[in-house]
This record gives C-alpha cells, sequence and structure tokens, in this order.
C-alpha cells in the first residue's frame, strides 16, 4: 500500500480518535453541566490540523526530536487555547485536556511515519460505533437532544471511510462513493421503516408477549408453591422446644485519627530533587532523539491490471435477467418432471445439496441413490420405491432414447425421504458424541461421516 | 468459488453473539420507550447483517484462475504468473485482495509484498509461512461479470519449493467491516521450484570409463548379436548391415536394428546430515548443491544417464531417483533441507546419521557405473555405513574438506576440483 492511499485511512483515524475524546468529555460532564463551545469540540479540527502538520513536516528528512518538538508545541498551543478561551472548572477536566491535547499530537506523529493497521482501523470503527450507542442511551436516559451524538457520528463515519479506503487500497472515485452512500441510505432507510412504522405495533407485541410470559412463569411458580406446601404437610410436625438467638450488639472502638504533618522543607528538598531528575532525563532524551532521523516520504508508483473486461450497467442487468430466467427455466423444468427418473434424481441432487447426504464429487447416479437407499433403510417402502427407481435413472440418463414416463413411486420418495435422512444425520450425531466429548478430552478417536452409508 | 468462506480480520460488530446482543437490546430499548437508542442500535444491526450477507453474496461467483510461465526458475530469474480475477455475478466488489504467504526461506518473493502485521504473524507462523514478508494484491471495485486480468512478478531469491497452497482471494462488504476469504487453487495448489544456482564444472571426472563419452555416439554402442529389428534398406545404409539371410531368400533388401547398449550411468549420493550437527555449514551445503545441480545439468546433456539419492530431509523420507528427468532431479535437490536439529539431554546439538533407502539403491546397483558420495568432511567417513557397503571400488567420495590424506580405500575428489576456474557460487 503506498503513500498516498494510507493517508485518508491515517487521517480518518486520528479523527475518529479526537471524536471519541469529544465524546468522553462529553459522557463525563453533560450531567453536571453543559461544555462550551470551544472545547471539546476544538479536538476534531485540532486532530486534523496536527495531521496536516505532520505531513508537512516529514516532506523532507528530520529528527525524532524535531517531531516530538513540533507535536509538543502544537499540544501546548491547543492546550493553552482551551484555558484562554474555555476555563474549564475543575483540575480533572484540565488534566484530561491537556491528556487528550498530548493523547492526539502522539497518535499524529505515529500516524505520520507509518499508516494505520488494518486492526487498528477495526478497533476504531468499533470503539466509534460503540460509543454511538452506549452515549444515545446516555443521552436518552438524561433526556438530552441527540444533536450532541454528532461528534461522534462523524467520527463514525471517518472511521468507517478510512477502512473502505485502506481495504480497497486505491481512493474513492465518484461513482464507488455513490454507491456506498446508496447502500447507507437503504439501510437508513430500513431503519425510519422500522422505528416509525413497525416499532409501535412490535412494541405492543412484544408487551403482549412478556405479559404471556409473566402470568405463565407466575403460574408454575404458584403450582410449585403448592406442591411444596404439600409435600411439607406429610412430614412429621417439629418438636415443641424452640431456641431463641438475640444477635449479640456488637460496636466498633472509635479509630482516633491522627495527623501527621510534613516537613516543609524536606518536601521542597525533595520536589527540587525530583525535578532535576525529570531535567535530566528530559536532556538525555532530547540528545538521544536527536541522532534517530527520519526519512522523507517517498511516492511508490503501484501497479494496476487493466480494465478492458468492464461491461455496461444496462449489459450486465442484461446477464443478471438471462441468469435468473435460466434458473427459473430450471425449476420449472424439473417440476414438470418431478415424477419422472430423471427429473426426480436431479431434483434430490438439488434438495440435498445444502445437506450433509450431498452427492459427492465425481460420484455416479447410481452410487449416489444407493447411498439414499441405505439411509433410508429402516423405510420399507421408502427403500423399495429407492430400488425401483435406481436401474431406471441408469435407464433414463444412459441409454439412448430411453422411457420417459412417470414412475408411480416419485411422490412417495418425494415426500419421506427427507425425514429419512433427516433422521439417519441425528442418529450418526448421536453415535458421534463419544467420540466428540473423548477428542474434547484430548483424545482422537474416529468417528462416521455423514457420507458414510452405514445402515439404519 | 465453491469453497465455505472463512470470516477472519472482521469487526466485533458482525461477530453473531453481537448481532444478537445488538437486537436485544434494541428491543429491550423499544420496549422501555428510549425510540432514539432503539433507532441507533437498530440501525448498528441492520449496518452489521447488511455487511455480513453483502460478504458472503461477494464471495459467491468471484473466480481466480493462475497459470505460472514456468514450474523451475533459477536464483535471480523472474517468474511471470498471469491471473484472472472474474467477477461472475450482478453485485460489485468494492474491493478484493488476493493474498500470497510466501515460504519460510523467502525463496520466491512476488514484486508486491509487505510486512504482516502482529496479528497475522502468529497465524502465519502456525501454518509454516514466512513472518517478514507477504505478497499482496490489491483491487478495488470489479463491476458486475467484470475479468481482470492480472501479472504478477516473482524474483526467485534463493533455492527452495514454493506452495502456492496458502493463496487466498479475501473480500468483504463495501464497508470494510466484514472479511471473508477462500483459498485461490483447490486441491493443494502447485509447486514452484528455485533450483540451485549453476555454475561452471568440469565433467571429466565422470567421463573416464565412457567410450567416446565426449563426442559421437556418446558412449552408446550397439550389440551385434542381438537384433532387435529390421527395416527396408536404404541407399545410405552400410552393406554390413544387410540381413543376408533374408536376401538369400530373394525377399526385399532389408538393413538389421541392433539392440543399444547403454553405458552405465553415475549416480549421485548426497550425505546433507554431514553439513549439519553441532557445527552446521548452510553455505557449504548450498556450494555442494550448486555442484551437484551443475553436474547433473551437464552430464544430462552430455546424455550419460544420471541419478539421484539423497537421504532423509524435513521433507520426509529419503529419495532414490533413477534415470529420471533432469527437472526431477533439480527439484529434489531444490526442495531437501536438512533434517530439524536434535538436543541431548543437556541440551547439545546431536549429529544425525543420514539414511538413504537402501535396498533400492542396492538393486539398483547393477545398472550404475560409479556411485559418487557426497560429504562435508572426508575425515568421518568411518562413521558412514553406505559408502563401505557399496564398496571403494565403485564408489567416489566427493568432499568438501579434505586435508589431502586418503580416506581408506575410497577415491577421494575435492568439490573445488570440480568447479571451473573462474567459476562463482
Amino acid at each position: 500500500m503506498d503513500n498516498r492511499s494510507s493517508l485518508l485511512p491515517a487521517a480518518a483515524s486520528l479523527f475518529a480518535t479526537s471524536c471519541l475524546q469529544c465524546t468522553l468529555v462529553y459522557l463525563t460532564t453533560l450531567n453536571a453541566y453543559a461544555p462550551g463551545p470551544y472545547y471539546p469540540l476544538m479536538l476534531l479540527p485540532y486532530s486534523l490540523v496536527l495531521f496536516a502538520a505532520n505531513r508537512l513536516f516529514l516532506r523532507r528528512e528530520r529528527t525524532v526530536l524535531g517531531l516530538v518538538l513540533l507535536n509538543g508545541g502544537l499540544s501546548l498551543a491547543a492546550f493553552l487555547s482551551v484555558v484562554l478561551v474555555n476555563p474549564l472548572p475543575d483540575w480533572g477536566s484540565l488534566l484530561f485536556a491537556a491528556l487528550f491535547c498530548l493523547w492526539l499530537a502522539a497518535r499524529a506523529g505515529q500516524l505520520a511515519w507509518s499508516p494505520p493497521t488494518l486492526f487498528q482501523l477495526i478497533l476504531s470503527v468499533d470503539l466509534c460505533l460503540a460509543a454511538l450507542a452506549l452515549f444515545t442511551a446516555y443521552l436518552a436516559a438524561l433526556e438530552l437532544p441527540v444533536s450532541w451524538c454528532a461528534p461522534i457520528a462523524a467520527g463514525c463515519a471517518a472511521s468507517i471511510l478510512g477502512l473502505i479506503v485502506y481495504r480497497s487500497g486505491s481512493s474513492l472515485n465518484l461513482k464507488s462513493g455513490l454507491f456506498l452512500a446508496a447502500v447507507f441510505a437503504g439501510v437508513f432507510a430500513m431503519v425510519w421503516l422500522l422505528v416509525g412504522y413497525l416499532a409501535a405495533p412490535a412494541g405492543e407485541g412484544l408487551v403482549t408477549l412478556w405479559n404471556w410470559l409473566v402470568s405463565a412463569v407466575l403460574f408454575l411458580l404458584g403450582q410449585l408453591w403448592r406442591l411444596l406446601v404439600f409435600l411439607t404437610s406429610l412430614l412429621p410436625p417439629a418438636p415443641a422446644e424452640e431456641l431463641t438467638l438475640e444477635p449479640e450488639q456488637i460496636q466498633m472502638p472509635e479509630q482516633e485519627e491522627t495527623l501527621t504533618q510534613a516537613n516543609p522543607v524536606v518536601l521542597a528538598a525533595f520536589l527540587a530533587i525530583l525535578a532535576l531528575a525529570a531535567l535530566v532525563l528530559a536532556i538525555r532524551l532530547a540528545l538521544r532523539l536527536r541522532r534517530l532521523r527520519l526519512a522523507p516520504h517517498t511516492h511508490s508508483v503501484r501497479i494496476s491490471g487493466t480494465r478492458a473486461g468492464r461491461i455496461s450497467l444496462l449489459a450486465g442487468l442484461r446477464r443478471l435477467l438471462a441468469g435468473l430466467w435460466s434458473r427459473f427455466v430450471l425449476r420449472l423444468t424439473l417440476w414438470r418432471n418431478r415424477n419422472t427418473a430423471w427429473g426426480l434424481y436431479f431434483l434430490l441432487v438439488r434438495r440435498s445439496a445444502p445437506t450433509p447426504w450431498h452427492k459427492l464429487r465425481g460420484e455416479t447416479p447410481r452410487e449416489f441413490l444407493t447411498r439414499l437407499r441405505e439411509g433410508a433403510a429402516g423405510d420399507q417402502d421408502l427403500a423399495q420405491a429407492l430400488d425401483r427407481l435406481i436401474p431406471a435413472v441408469d435407464l433414463a440418463l444412459f441409454s439412448p432414447g430411453g422411457p420417459e414416463g412417470e414412475l408411480p413411486q416419485a411422490p412417495l420418495i418425494r415426500r419421506r425421504l427427507g425425514r429419512a435422512m433427516g433422521l439417519l444425520t441425528l442418529r450418526q450425531l448421536v453415535s458421534r458424541l463419544p467420540g466428540l466429548r473423548s477428542r474434547l478430552a484430548g483424545e482422537n478417536p474416529g468417528g462416521p461421516s455423514p457420507h458414510s452409508s452405514s445402515p439404519a | 468459488m465453491g469453497a465455505k468462506p472463512i470470516f477472519s480480520r472482521s469487526s466485533t460488530l458482525v461477530v453473531l453473539p453481537t448481532l444478537a446482543g445488538t437486537l436485544v437490546l434494541c428491543l429491550l430499548a423499544a420496549f422501555f420507550g428510549y425510540g432514539k437508542l432503539a433507532a441507533v442500535l437498530m440501525f448498528l444491526f441492520l449496518l452489521a447483517l447488511a455487511a455480513r450477507l453483502w460478504a458472503v453474496l461477494a464471495l459467491r461467483g468471484l473466480d481466480v484462475s493462475a497459470a505460472p510461465s514456468a514450474w523451475g526458475v533459477f536464483p535471480g530469474d523472474t517468474l511471470t504468473i498471469p491471473l484472472r480475477v472474474h467477477n461472475g455475478k450482478f453485485l460489485p466488489l468494492v474491493w478484493a485482495e488476493l493474498f500470497f504467504p510466501l515460504s519460510p526461506q523467502l525463496c520466491l518473493v512476488p514484486e508486491e509484498s509487505r510486512e504482516p502485521d502482529e496479528r497475522e504473524q502468529s497465524t502465519l507462523a502456525e501454518d509454516g509461512y514466512s513472518t517478514q514478508l507477504v505478497g499482496e494484491r490489491r483491487l478495488s471495485f470489479l463491476l458486475w461479470y467484470e475479468t481482470v486480468p492480472l501479472t504478477i512478478r516473482w524474483t526467485a531469491r534463493r533455492r527452495g519449493v514454493y506452495s502456492t497452497a496458502g493463496w487466498r482471494v479475501r473480500t468483504g462488504d463495501g464497508f470494510g467491516l466484514v472479511q471473508v476469504e477462500a483459498p485461490i487453487l483447490q486441491g493443494g495448489g502447485w509447486q514452484l521450484a528455485v533450483y540451485p544456482r549453476l555454475i561452471k564444472v568440469r565433467p571429466e571426472l565422470f567421463l573416464r570409463n565412457r567410450w567416446n563419452s565426449d563426442t559421437g555416439a556418446r558412449g552408446v554402442m550397439e550389440d551385434p548379436t542381438v537384433i532387435r529389428s529390421t527395416r527396408d534398406y536404404q541407399t545410405t545404409d552400410s552393406l554390413k548391415r544387410i540381413n543376408w539371410r533374408l536376401a538369400a531368400r530373394c525377399l526385399p533388401l532389408t538393413v538389421n536394428i541392433y539392440e543399444d547398449i547403454l553405458p552405465r550411468g553415475v549416480h549421485f549420493l548426497l550425505d546433507g546430515e554431514s553439513f549439519s550437527g553441532p557445527q552446521p555449514h548452510p553455505e557449504e551445503l548450498e556450494d555442494a548443491l550448486s555442484v551437484l545441480a551443475s553436474l547433473v545439468v551437464r552430464l544430462s546433456a552430455l546424455q550419460v544417464p544420471c541419478g539421484l539419492s539423497l537421504c532423509r530431509g524435513s521433507g520426509g523420507e529419503a529419495v532414490n531417483l533413477f534415470a529420471a528427468a533432469t527437472e526431477e532431479m533439480l527439484f529434489a535437490l531444490a526442495a531437501y533441507q536438512v533434517c530439524p536439529p536434535k538436543w541431548d539431554e543437556n541440551g547439545a546439538l546431536l549429529s544425525q546419521a543420514p539414511i538413504f533407502q537402501e535396498p533400492a539403491l542396492f538393486e539398483a546397483a547393477r545398472s550404475v557405473g560409479r556411485f559418487y558420495y557426497i560429504l562435508y568432511d572426508a575425515a568421518r567417513l568411518d562413521a558412514k555405513a553406505l559408502p563401505h557397503r557399496l564398496g571403494s571400488s565403485c564408489t567416489t567420495l566427493l568432499t568438501c574438506l579434505w586435508d589431502g590424506k586418503p580416506a581408506g580405500e575410497f577415491e577421494t575428489v575435492p568439490l573445488e576440483q570440480l568447479k571451473e576456474v573462474g567459476s562463482n557460487g
């Protein structure tokens, strides 16, 4: 993936992170007070400014120290702007504001250097969508307007967009963007339909169901209670003596609170030593970072395949309709010939396709029908009918000008075969359970496969 | 794609328990009167459901076919593999990805490759693929019934065999939430070999006992006592070949075709385990394999029948190739890897004895002119049972390390002597 196509996913990931942080601030503050117009909304454009600044900065070869200084400066500027424009009421909020500014700066520096991985993008999407649901519940509980969800909704959209661009490996053009917008609109329309028209009747139905369930449970509990009372009435009565216990009154002794007062001189010395150690550490870190160099971004040429095999939408629709028509004609043919030997055979092949007893690749019609016949051995009539079907299918499929007449046993086979094979599968599953259990315990027994022709 | 789709690298939102949980929460929210929350949860549920269904439908009708231009290359060569990706349905694919895990030795590397992330590395390591690089080619927006022809160039870096069994096609829904994958090549794929590097060698050692081996009939003689068949006389035929018995019976003139006496071939035995052990010599092994491959190719060009036996390696059983095609022998050399190391109780590496398929060897010994046993150090010959069983009269030792002292009664030739002057490995 070249750098051009990692631009949007990286920017989207950073933007989604800022939206999450904004929502987190709302979650912690909305129940006490309404946040100001500047913070935390400023985190959104701040993240984009950070990303752009880092990208531009890394166009040439730089040191890690330079990158750290750039991001540190930007985060400090952002924090100061928050303090001056939108003063926060408590130290906790200030601390979180500083942390968020620093976090975004660090993430921007990281993303400007290396593109996000798929796992990070998926995580971003999951977190945004979960935060959207959680925040909506929070707003509903506090009876606040849903417009507070706008940042997190934007974050969801950005993270999904970043994921789409990452997966496709190239930028979205107008056609692809319109297609995705149409799908989104379709999902919205379904939601509107469901919530607007079906939610009320569904809700009423749900209430009715709930009441029925509650009544049924209460009835059962009542019956159980009566049974318990009846059973206890059969027991011999308890002896006359009764022991009474009085709870003891236990009192905890009160703890004596002692206050220790710190020596101010010692505290000052300790703080000075700490500050000195921090300064020394910062200088050493800066010297190390100065030695690390970051190469400038290079744009690699991406080779893509030619697109000569595209057909127009009309031609595509025509092919789709042709495919649907041929399927319809096939189904109609099979239905019309459902009582002939060959028609019944193909019907059975089709019907068994999604089941465990489907026709295997390379299996002849005789082998397939013999396997079905062995599985249906428990049903005498069905087994006899299949015995008559097998040679009829051979004749119909392989002899030129074979008989085309209807089989009288065809309706019986169609009616009973599914049930017989279902019972066989159930029996095989039950017989394999001990093997599965021992395999879970650590052994490896062999077991019969659904295709094994074991007699019922 | 007939294979069942495998869900991988997808969002947690689309997992079935999460879907069910979202639906339940939505119903509960609607039941308790939180309409907007129910709407959001319903949106998430429908989005995830749509993504899941879309992903499953996306894989249907997607067909990827490939056919390599060659099955074996030499290091430094480029192999072109044309691929054809066909979307056989009306639903367009927003994205698709062809994923090529690479062999641990990185013998073949595609032009587009990347480093796998941490999550991929564990899966790749479990499946026995390289965790340093993976090959990948992305496609975006495959429209209805569209076919995209691709050409991927692979560079052969070093000796090895690369299996295409792990090739995958990945696609999913348009939102990127779900990824489904399926194998590209059914039935285990193919194997592409990077043969040992060829160098210039001197084959005179192997042609000593062969009459006219370097020119003319290449050592093949006719047995005048055995007439295989006859044919009509032609003016260019020698009079000595005319079948006079038939001519005496007034039949048309015919000439005899005599049975060929094929010269005895040479058979190479590679003792790869002598190059490993407590002090492994991997570069010397590669050099020996290069010399061996070059000799096989050169002798085959001189129409000298060659055979090859490899001792048991990490791939499984020992290999015996008698009168095999040159490509087959080169493939066996490309695939050979020494056995995995073994340690004793004290943690020291153990030397492992080479294991050959000896019964087949002795059975074929009658048609073999001479055996050439390749090992690292001729001084360790006493520990090798097979050369002694074959006998010093028909076995020559080809060794990497030789101090000039005779190894018993065996003729010993250093591998360096077989190289032409100025040839580089």
